[in-house]
């Protein structure tokens, strides 16, 4: 069993899950003109506040990378409202990333490289004083998910009884030029699922869940992570399936047969393939009723720290039985017609599916359910 | 939670220049580096695979690992979709990194870009074979036998995967790369999956 016990989220609108939710109700935005890397692209790009994040980190001793301080800050934010201490032999930390300190290539002699992922998890682990070694997610998009998936499969095979998953990717030159180079930035912010979306907006980001195998017993609502699975489209490494074939076979795994889902929080990157793929998906599961949503028009494709974000934000729309509309979304126009909306709207929420898909035909897919 | 045993059916180790398939030396070349060897197994494979040439070198490795191990074997489109894929390095694609980082100043490529992820082995391998099962990809110091029997366990006892392939490739630069691939099923075989047998079959 894996229960959400305490989450966090920093990025372009907030460093905590309220600010989120402040800023998602008033329909806002932080994917915004950025000059940092207007060598690369002239696409908007949702950036953290870099007063906010000077701030939020004078009490770090350590010299960090930013990617390394938006983690632990993020962890930190999390644990803070909890008991665990990672430092206990029954907790571990699953670290969920696309490139890490990558933008370290840009200071450092390649023979000089210390930016290697496993030496910002180690950096990470020993400011928790962690007692196991961390387990590093690299699976391009669908890590964060994953990392969820893998906490889960852990917590059930018995030997760990918290878990604190992290996901984070910071913007750089390297991935802005590179998804540029893929000719995939919207040169506005990102409109998931509508007819004219030109593309995906990056954002740079952190989030946190705590799960348990223990039930909550402070008699509040609570979100369990049911099932999930993984599966691959086998047929291009950089587009995804025309049929959504990877997603709907792991939706159909994670969904074990049941079709009662009240909300679904869709991938929804606003690139014409993926949101067109989703839809064909979504269709091919008999799902396209069910009201979809793409988190992605509050702050961008944040990579490696999606899946754990927009995972946290499925799990506050069920404790708020809302379903928050999809922001840059004017006029729907996928393959196949999904029940999507623009405008908030209340719904009593107990199920919910999370999807997500990346780079090499990966696809990845998680069922929340709401006190079960 | 279905704990049946699980076997290493095959063994694909990339060592010193040196193919080594089910501990036999299968392949190796005098020259020293990945780039010779590489292009004296895609010869020897008789693959005839033009997407070969487009990939980076840590993906020519998990190609040609695995073309060492499935080269003969028939699989069904029901087991296709139960065969899972795990994997893990240290390097992540640090030298595809570096080229594609040189580049940024000029024209960046996009054909380089992909290959920034670690993950795309698994693509790549899967588009190949027609693989549709579960993914995973971890970042690791150095190999740890533990972790992939671990992960690899629990998919089988979780899941409905029948064959997983899995296993350790790393490529740092043309002559500062090793791998290891198996395949793994319930089909009982001389080596049990353990990670006293992962560690052995390593070193």
């Amino acid at each position: 069993m894996a229960f959400f016990i305490a989450s966090n989220i920093i990025n372009s609108i907030g460093f905590d899950t309220e600010e989120q939710i402040g800023n998602i109700e008033s329909y806002t935005t932080g994917i915004t003109d950025c000059d940092s890397f207007s060598g690369q692209t002239t696409a908007p790009i949702a950036t953290i506040d870099q007063q906010k994040l000077n701030s939020a980190r004078l009490h770090l001793k350590e010299t960090l990378t930013r990617f390394e301080t938006l983690s632990i800050l993020s962890i930190e934010k999390a644990l803070n409202n909890t008991t665990v201490d990672l430092n206990n032999p029954g907790t571990l930390l699953i670290l969920s990333t696309t490139k890490g300190n990558i933008e370290l290539l840009k200071t450092k002699a390649p023979e000089n490289f210390d930016g290697h992922v496993y030496s910002a998890a180690e950096n990470i682990a020993r400011h928790f004083n962690c007692h196991n070694t961390p387990i590093v997610v690299c699976n391009a998009c669908i890590s964060g998910v994953l990392a969820l998936l893998t906490a889960k499969r852990y917590l059930d095979r018995g030997k760990f009884h918290t878990i604190v998953a992290a996901g984070a990717d910071v913007a750089s030159d390297f991935i802005v030029s590179g998804f540029e180079a893929f000719k995939s930035l919207s040169g506005v912010p990102c409109k998931p699922f509508d007819k004219d979306r030109l593309g995906l907006s990056l954002g740079e980001g952190a989030g946190t869940i705590v799960l348990s195998n223990k039930k909550p017993t402070d008699g509040k609502d609570y979100i369990r992570l049911q099932s999930g699975a993984t599966a691959n489209d086998a047929n291009h490494i950089s587009g995804p399936s025309r049929t959504g074939e990877g997603l709907f076979l792991a939706a159909s795994k994670a969904l074990q047969g049941k079709t009662n889902i009240d909300f679904i929080s869709a991938h929804g990157t606003a690139t014409p393939y993926n949101d067109d793929m989703e839809s064909m998906a979504l269709s091919r599961l008999g799902l396209q009723s069910v009201p979809v949503n793409s988190f992605k028009g509050y702050f961008g494709h944040t990579l490696g720290a999606a899946g754990i974000i927009e995972t946290i934000l499925t799990a506050q729309s069920m404790l708020q039985n809302r379903v928050f509309a999809t922001l840059g979304l004017e006029n729907p126009g996928t393959i196949e017609k999904l029940n999507v909306s623009n405008k908030h709207t209340d719904k009593e929420l107990n199920k919910s599916l999370k999807l997500a898909s990346g780079f090499g035909g990966c696809n990845a897919a998680i069922v929340l359910e709401k006190n079960g | 939670m279905d704990s049946t045993t699980l076997y290493i059916n095959q063994t694909v180790k990339l060592k010193d220049n040196q193919f080594i398939l089910n501990n036999k030396e299968t392949l190796s070349t005098k020259e020293d580096g990945f780039s010779p060897l590489g292009k004296a197994a895609y010869k020897h494979l008789k693959s005839l695979y033009p997407k070969y040439y487009k990939m980076d070198p840590l993906c020519k490795m998990a190609f040609l690992c695995s073309e060492f191990i499935l080269s003969g074997t028939e699989l069904s489109d029901e087991q296709k979709e139960k065969t899972a894929l795990i994997f893990a390095n240290s390097s992540s694609t640090f030298a595809t990194d570096k080229k594609f980082h040189a580049g940024i100043g000029e024209i960046p490529s996009p054909a380089l870009f992909v290959y920034t992820l670690p993950n795309i082995l698994i693509g790549e391998v899967s588009i190949r074979n027609g693989l549709k099962g579960e993914n995973a990809f971890f970042i690791e110091p150095k190999f740890n036998a533990l972790l992939l029997v671990e992960q690899i366990s629990t998919i089988f006892d979780t899941t409905d995967t029948e064959l997983c392939l899995a296993g350790w490739l790393d490529y740092y630069d043309n002559t500062n790369y090793e791998g290891l691939m198996i395949l793994v099923s319930r089909k009982p075989d001389n080596r049990i999956l353990n990670s006293e047998q992962l560690n052995n079959i390593y070193n």
